[in-house]
């Protein structure tokens, strides 16, 4: 049996209804391409698409996808603010990055605002079509250069500001073999915990990291006495 | 030749080590300290003569033992001082002022009474300077003008033990006197003191001007570098358009040529990718991206697919990186030729002084027998990972399972305040 990164083809839970999914990106060739990968390969319909940030928004609201697959660099509304907004409006969108350079501060700001994992572009169609299926269920998609990030990002703040939510000493030992390249199963092995748990743990993570960004924002309010409601 | 040994104001950044040792200005004060110690040789030279003659053929001193005791004292402080190099600081200083107050006053103890003064009717001459001088160049104005203060005071006190009636003549003597003491502390102290502080912006901007050039190196070298990706991506993006129209419009497509084309867009793609997450150009002097370097690695291999994530970029001295790259690959040739992996993921981080670097595999795994590997010619390998590892001070681990791939993980100690 070899290895993969957390993409777990092993695990094909048949889904009955297709997995409604928004592809945001200003290269038309792209989203084509992306469209028939999907429509293809994995119970999921294109129900919109996007060329830019603001576009990708208001569809988002006027259609509802379960996910969505959103390029970083795009016109108008970048995909990190785009990202977040998409996110406010309609929870229940799981929002997957698709970068092309995976320049780390990018990624970082999309995953701090509310992205369930990133790819790059050039990963091979069959984990796309997977990572879609899991962002869809609810899981995060961690690729191991994403969990260094993290893990460098949690650093930074704890330096910075030291009650921000840190990491747990189980979540920092989950997220280092993420980052080393274990799946979820073999994870949940080497540390005697189930698979569901090491989810869990990778959840809370990302939660961590988006609720650093809300405090952020607090932060910055009180600062300028946003908070202060008018009497 | 007593010489205060300025190379002891220590130089804090490793760049400012670069810096020559000699600056000129550094020079010119201790030569002044060189001086003042030829000075105060031929000061006490003339003490000597002048107080034999005195004594020989002149008036001749009063209480003429303490004449000897004091020429005596003078003349073993002095021999030590040259000899023993020691170093004008703080106690030493001190004593030195005190001394030349002490001659001042044994000369008014000791020449006739009124006398003092007159026609070179004195012993201690111009030996208290010495003092002078060397608290200045020392300690900078403020100290060369307290000594100063302190020889004139003692210059009065001398004049006023011996009893010389306070004329006119006798009081501009002593004014002039104490203006010589406080005018040499003052200015011999603010030109050591001068002297120093340039020396120090001198040494200060030489150092600012070796790391902007390295900066400059650095960027250039990446410039080059990026020239070149630039240059070989747009090579790459014309042959798959040309190529690409042709295998379009043929009959029969040419199945291989087109994964060809693939590859070469696959390469080209990490290369350009490589290049926008290359670090930033403020790396600490004489230290590499452990990250960057890694990355090299992992782009030039073919036979596997290398992922690299690392905690930051991890700033590493250089010679320690090119170790730890050596070390990595190994343990990747390791992986292409034993595992039978298609992936391979490096993963570093340094925290709290210990560096932790990973190589995974999802290769077939293995148990580890000693005896087989050692027919099949694995052992050498392993060996000298570990040997290498050994030399860094650290320590490698290997885990693997059959069937679940294997991780070889070295922990190699930082040197603190690297």
């Amino acid at each position: 049996m070899s290895f993969r990164f957390p993409f777990n083809r092993a695990n094909d839970a048949a889904m009955s209804e297709p997995i409604r999914v928004m592809v945001v990106d200003d290269h038309p060739v792209w989203r084509d391409g992306i469209r028939a990968d999907l429509e293809r390969g994995g119970n999921a319909t294109v129900v919109a698409e996007a060329a830019d940030g603001g576009e990708a928004i208001t569809k988002a609201r006027e259609t509802m996808p379960d996910v969505v697959l959103m390029d970083l660099q795009l016109p108008t509304v970048k995909g990190a603010e785009a990202t977040r907004r998409i996110v406010e409006d309609s929870p229940h969108a799981k929002v997957l990055i698709l970068s092309a350079s995976g320049e780390e501060t990018d990624v970082m700001e999309a995953v701090k605002a509310g992205a369930c994992g990133y790819l790059l572009k050039s990963t091979k169609t069959a984990d796309v079509v997977d990572a879609v299926r899991r962002v869809s269920q609810g899981e995060s998609v961690f690729s191991p250069s994403l969990a260094g990030m993290v893990l460098q990002e949690f650093r930074r703040m704890a330096s910075r500001d030291p009650a921000e939510p840190s990491l747990t000493a189980r979540e920092n030992e989950v997220l280092v073999l993420v980052a080393k390249g274990y799946t979820y199963r073999e994870i949940a092995e080497k540390l005697f915990l189930s698979i569901k748990t090491v989810q869990n743990h990778v959840q809370n993570i990302l939660a961590k990291l988006q609720l650093h960004k809300r405090y952020e924002l607090m932060r910055y309010a009180i600062q300028r006495g946003l908070d202060k409601t008018p009497d | 030749m007593s010489v205060s040994d300025s190379s002891d104001r220590t130089a804090c950044s490793p760049a400012a080590q670069a810096v020559p040792e000699y600056i000129a200005t550094e020079r010119v004060v201790r030569n002044m300290e060189g001086a003042i110690g030829v000075f105060r040789w031929a000061a006490l030279a003339w003490v000597i003569l002048h107080a034999l003659s005195w004594q020989l053929s002149g008036e001749g001193f009063r209480r003429p033992t303490l004449v000897i005791a004091a020429v005596t004292g003078v003349t073993a402080w002095t021999l030590w001082l040259t000899t023993a190099k020691a170093p004008l600081r703080g106690k030493v200083l001190l004593f030195d002022a005190m001394l030349g107050a002490a001659l001042n006053l044994v000369s008014g103890l000791t020449v006739q009474p009124g006398k003092l003064g007159i026609a070179t009717s004195t012993l201690a001459l111009s030996y208290p300077y010495s003092a002078v001088l060397a608290a200045g160049t020392a300690l900078g104005p403020l100290a060369g003008s307290l000594a100063g203060g302190v020889m004139a005071a003692s210059y009065w006190v001398a004049h006023l033990v011996n009893g010389a009636p306070l004329t006119e003549a006798l009081m501009s003597r002593l004014l002039a006197g104490s203006a010589g003491y406080l005018f040499a502390g003052l200015m011999f102290g603010t030109v050591s003191s001068l002297l120093r502080r340039s020396s120090e912006e001198v040494r200060a901007a030489t150092a600012e001007a070796i790391a902007a050039r390295e900066k400059a190196a650095r960027l250039s070298e990446r410039e080059s570098m990026a020239r070149q990706i630039h240059d070989s991506v747009l090579q790459v993006l014309a042959l798959i358009h040309k190529r690409g129209t042709q295998l379009a419009e043929s009959q029969t497509p040419d199945r291989a040529k087109v994964a060809e084309l693939a590859e070469m867009a696959k390469d080209q793609e990490a290369a350009l990718r490589g290049l926008i997450m290359r670090e930033p150009e403020d790396a600490p002097v004489g230290e590499a991206s452990l990250r960057s370097a890694l990355e090299e690695v992992a782009a030039g291999i073919k036979a596997v697919d290398v992922s690299v994530s690392t905690v930051g970029p991890v700033w590493l001295p250089r010679g320690l990186v090119d170790e730890l790259v050596d070390a990595v690959r190994e343990a990747l040739a390791n992986v292409i030729k034993h595992s039978g992996a298609t992936k391979a993921a490096i993963f570093a981080d340094e925290q709290d002084g210990m560096l932790q670097l990973s190589v995974r595999d999802d290769g077939a795994g293995f148990v580890f027998d000693e005896a087989k590997f050692r027919q099949e010619g694995k052992f050498g390998m392993l060996n000298s990972m570990g040997g290498r590892v050994d030399a860094m001070g650290g320590s490698m681990k290997i885990d693997s399972r059959l069937g679940s791939g294997t991780e070889v993980e070295f922990q190699v100690p930082l040197q603190p305040g690297k």
